[in-house]
């Protein structure tokens, strides 16, 4: 059959159109597989980068830190060195690092030169900073660049802006009953428990406890070793333990850079540890830089000393800076300027001198003569019939064979006499003298009497209003022979306009309330008349100023407090409704197996962290504030009982929310590093 | 009466440089007319107002309960006359006992009164005995008023110091407090015996 030319040119293309969309197809195919395949390498490079970018921002951090911690705040200059040059680590060889900075930012997170200040939410100050690399990697298919970015965070956390810091354990070992509102944090562990049922012990939903070590409910060193006492319950969340209650990283040091400064090792004394914030620096030895920022100390405005019993009929005199006479000198600093007027008036808010009957010893050396007896040993030889013998034979033939016979025999004799001896004899007597002493009280958890420089604070309030530059600190030191010499703040019901913080290196005790906004009448505070979980603290109308004692240990000393008691037995020394607002920041014991003296070693917890030595069966003490223990106490070490020293009042105890925003007179910050979110431009 | 010991009975007696003896009968004579200390140790578990409970040792003065903490590093024995307390590797030794006074005996006017009874425990043969000035309220613990004697004396050629301290306690009635030491260790055993007598309270005071 023939076929037309039309009919095979028809054939032919429809041949040719398949060889085409088979070649289209295998053409697509093939190009498919290569694009994967690049994507795939860009892929896997680009993770690369990231990774080793990372890697590359922890480094980051890891230097940032350190020099912060070092050196504190660091400027741009400072930052970027620490990542270039020879600072710059190595990264793989198909990679290049573009950039590698870290750069301070400010409150909008644009860069900034120097460090900068800036407030988070209700809790703290800031310092940011952003960390950012830039990698570069060549492979199939191109160029590939990564850029990664994390904020690096200096968090300052006043120490105040929670109910409890504690550097040591934190330890409530079956309180009496409790309710705590307010946040706890511990550098250490937490032993938390109650002794009668949960509900003795409870956290309110707005407290969390934080902890560095570990948590549990049972019994602290020192506790143990005492008479059992059945089951430690678990105390009460009322949020529940998963949400109140977790483990952090560690909240050190006090003030920017002292922690690496901290040695305990080597022979400086001004470098030894969180309780370089109350004490004096040690002349002649170094003082780092950034401990000697941190010392109240060197912060205070004011620095009052006493040597001994104050007289104030002395003149005092302007000498090196100081108002000095009659036991007391009175320092200004920092930018305070001080009249001599304002000096004799604050001189006369410091009071410590008692007149009292002394027993003197007058000697009167007499001879007198007696009759001593004066040996004299002699040998001395004399016979003596010396009887004895021997029986001989047996039966009836037995008899006995004398063989006495006088023998010389020497022994010692006292040949001794009587004689008249003349001696000198100390036959004086007491004489009652009136002399000016340091008063003292007694305490009875320390076991001695503490000699005593009260700082009476409605005196001198009106002459710390009135000091021009006066920042609000002021420091107390007595240099007395005693170690346990104390401060005490009495009449503190009003406290300076602009907030006051009262520091001393020895003890402190407070006697009555304190910034309540009365000094004359305890009863006006509602906490007093009235105490109850809402109670006022305050009187009407009376702000509470921004407030610290801070001290080896803090002793508080109800209204009802009166010297002459403070030996007697603890039934003696009743206490009376009394409330406190103010931080108070002190040493703790930790608690120890094995007590002495009666003592168990327990430190007696949390809740003994102000001590007590009255008592206060059936008396509240309210307090609004934050507990801060930064320390071990070192001149305040009597250990914990309750027998003859305290019974244990009604605690409401509350957080003072105004030290979320409050910047308390030298209480420097704790702080801690933060990596903030990873981000990827 | 026997005494009870608290520790390792190993040397206790005969290591006891002073007698830890019944009252004398200047003692026993004055008996009579003061308030009765029992020297005999009773135990009381006590529930504690918060924290842990204790066990309280204790002693009867005036008809109070005087607590007291067993010191450390010590052997402790006691009968009704009186503690005797050897501190482990110091060469010394502390006693208390009741007083040959009372309390209305006033410390400081009778101060040579005190002298003489307390010096009548000098060991015989002691030689360069000396007696330093009297020491007012050595024991300055619960308000007690206290009055002190110090002798320093050579026995057998050994340095030796004595003490001997009137101590009115807030109950009413007054305890001696002896201590005997090597010169080299009386430092440390004083301190013993203050730490021992500041850890006394009044249960219920």
């Amino acid at each position: 059959m023939k076929t037309s030319n039309n009919e095979s040119g028809s054939i032919l293309l429809a041949v040719l159109f398949m060889i085409l969309v088979a070649m289209a197809v295998v053409s697509a195919a093939h190009l498919a597989t290569s694009g994967q395949s690049i994507l795939t390498s860009r892929s896997a490079d680009i993770d690369a980068l990231s990774t080793t970018g990372e890697g590359l921002l922890d480094y980051a951090f890891g230097k940032w830190k350190v020099a912060m911690d070092n050196d504190g705040l660091q400027n741009a200059t400072a930052t970027n060195a620490l990542v270039s040059g020879s600072n710059r680590p190595a990264v793989p060889a198909r990679m290049q690092v573009v950039d590698l900075s870290i750069n301070p930012v400010d409150a909008n997170g644009d860069i900034s030169t120097e460090a900068v200040k800036t407030y988070d939410y209700k809790m703290s100050f800031v310092y940011t900073y952003r960390a950012s690399v830039t990698l570069r990697s060549t492979g199939v298919g191109g160029e590939r660049k990564v850029t990664l970015r994390r904020s690096l965070v200096y968090t300052s956390v006043p120490p105040t802006r929670g109910m409890f810091f504690s550097e040591g354990n934190f330890e409530l070992y079956k309180p009496a009953t409790m309710v705590i509102g307010g946040d706890v944090h511990t550098n250490a562990d937490a032993h938390i428990s109650t002794g009668t049922s949960s509900s003795n012990l409870t956290f309110l939903a707005n407290s969390k406890v934080t902890y560095v070590g570990s948590y549990d409910n049972a019994a602290p060193a020192g506790a143990t070793n005492w008479s059992s006492s059945g089951t430690n319950y678990p105390p009460t969340y009322a949020a529940g333990l998963s949400s109140q209650v977790k483990k952090v990283p560690e909240i050190s040091g006090i003030g920017l850079g002292t922690a690496s400064e901290y040695d305990t090792t080597d022979s400086n004394p001004n470098n030894d540890g969180n309780r370089e914030l109350i004490e004096p620096p040690v002349a002649g030895h170094e003082d780092p830089t950034s401990i000697a920022a941190s010392r109240i100390y060197n912060n205070a405005g004011l620095l009052i000393s006493v040597s001994g019993p104050i007289n104030s009929s002395m003149p005092l005199t302007l000498s090196n800076g100081a108002y000095t006479g009659g036991n007391i000198s009175i320092k200004a600093q920092n930018g305070t300027s001080l009249s001599a007027a304002q000096a004799a008036t604050i001189r006369s808010a410091v009071t410590n001198a008692n007149v009292t009957q002394v027993q003197t010893w007058v000697p009167k050396l007499v001879q007198v003569s007696e009759q001593v007896w004066v040996p004299n040993w002699v040998q001395v030889s004399q016979q003596v019939w010396v009887s004895r013998g021997y029986y001989t034979g047996s039966g009836k033939k037995r008899h006995w064979v004398d063989t006495s016979r006088w023998e010389t025999q020497t022994s010692m004799v006292d040949q001794g006499s009587y004689q008249t001896q003349t001696t000198t004899v100390d036959q004086g007597q007491y004489v009652p003298t009136n002399q000016y002493v340091q008063k003292t009280i007694y305490d009875k958890r320390e076991l001695q009497n503490i000699p005593i420089t009260d700082l009476n604070v409605g005196t001198i309030t009106p002459a710390l209003n009135t000091l021009n530059g006066f920042n609000g600190i002021v420091y107390m030191d007595d240099s007395g022979p005693s170690d346990q010499a104390a401060i005490r703040v009495t009449n503190g019901g009003v406290l300076p306009t602009d907030g006051l913080t009262i520091a001393t290196e020895g003890g402190l005790y407070v006697k009555g309330d304190y910034n309540t906004g009365t000094t004359t009448n305890p009863n006006s505070v509602p906490s007093n008349n009235n105490p109850s979980p809402n109670a006022s603290t305050t009187v009407s109308g009376y702000t509470t100023k921004s407030a610290a004692l801070v001290a080896d240990a803090i002793m508080v000393l109800s209204n009802n407090w009166s010297d002459s008691n403070s030996s007697s037995g603890v039934s003696s020394r009743a206490a009376s409704n009394t409330t406190l607002n103010t931080a108070l920041i002190s040493g703790y014991l930790s608690s120890v197996s094995g007590g002495s003296n009666g003592r168990s070693g327990y430190s007696g917890g949390m809740n003994n962290f102000p001590r007590f030595l009255e008592t206060w069966s059936g008396d509240s003490m309210t307090f609004s504030g934050a507990f801060v223990s930064l320390y071990q106490s070192k001149r305040f070490t009597g250990a914990w009982d309750t027998g003859d020293i305290y019974v244990p009042p009604t605690r409401y105890w509350y957080f003072d929310t105004l030290l979320l925003t409050r910047v308390l007179p030298g209480i420097p910050a704790t702080g801690g590093f933060v990596r903030g979110q990873l981000s990827r431009l | 009466m026997r005494p009870h010991l608290w520790s390792s009975q190993v040397t206790i007696l005969a290591a006891g440089l002073l007698a830890l003896a019944g009252p004398t009968h200047e003692i026993a004579a004055q008996n009579a007319q003061r308030p009765e200390i029992a020297f005999t140790v009773h135990r009381l578990n006590e529930p504690n107002v918060e924290g842990p409970d204790v066990e309280r040792t204790y002693f009867l003065a005036a008809g109070k309960r005087i607590v007291f903490g067993q010191p450390k590093d010590c052997h402790f024995t006691f009968n009704d006359a009186g503690f005797l307390i050897l501190p482990t590797g110091l060469d010394g030794e502390i006693q208390v006992s009741r007083s040959t006074f009372t309390p209305e005996s006033d410390l400081a006017e009778n101060a040579l009164k005190y002298r003489e009874s307390a010096a009548k425990g000098t060991p015989k043969g002691a030689t360069q005995l000396e007696v330093q000035q009297p020491v007012m309220n050595p024991y300055p613990y619960n308000g007690w008023k206290s009055l002190g004697f110090v002798w320093t004396y050579a026995l057998s050629g050994r340095p030796m110091t004595r003490t001997v301290n009137y101590i009115n306690l807030e109950v009413g009635v007054q305890v001696v407090v002896t201590t005997l030491a090597a010169k080299n260790d009386a430092e440390a055993v004083n301190k013993i015996a203050r730490q021992f007598m500041s850890g006394w309270w009044v249960m219920g005071g």
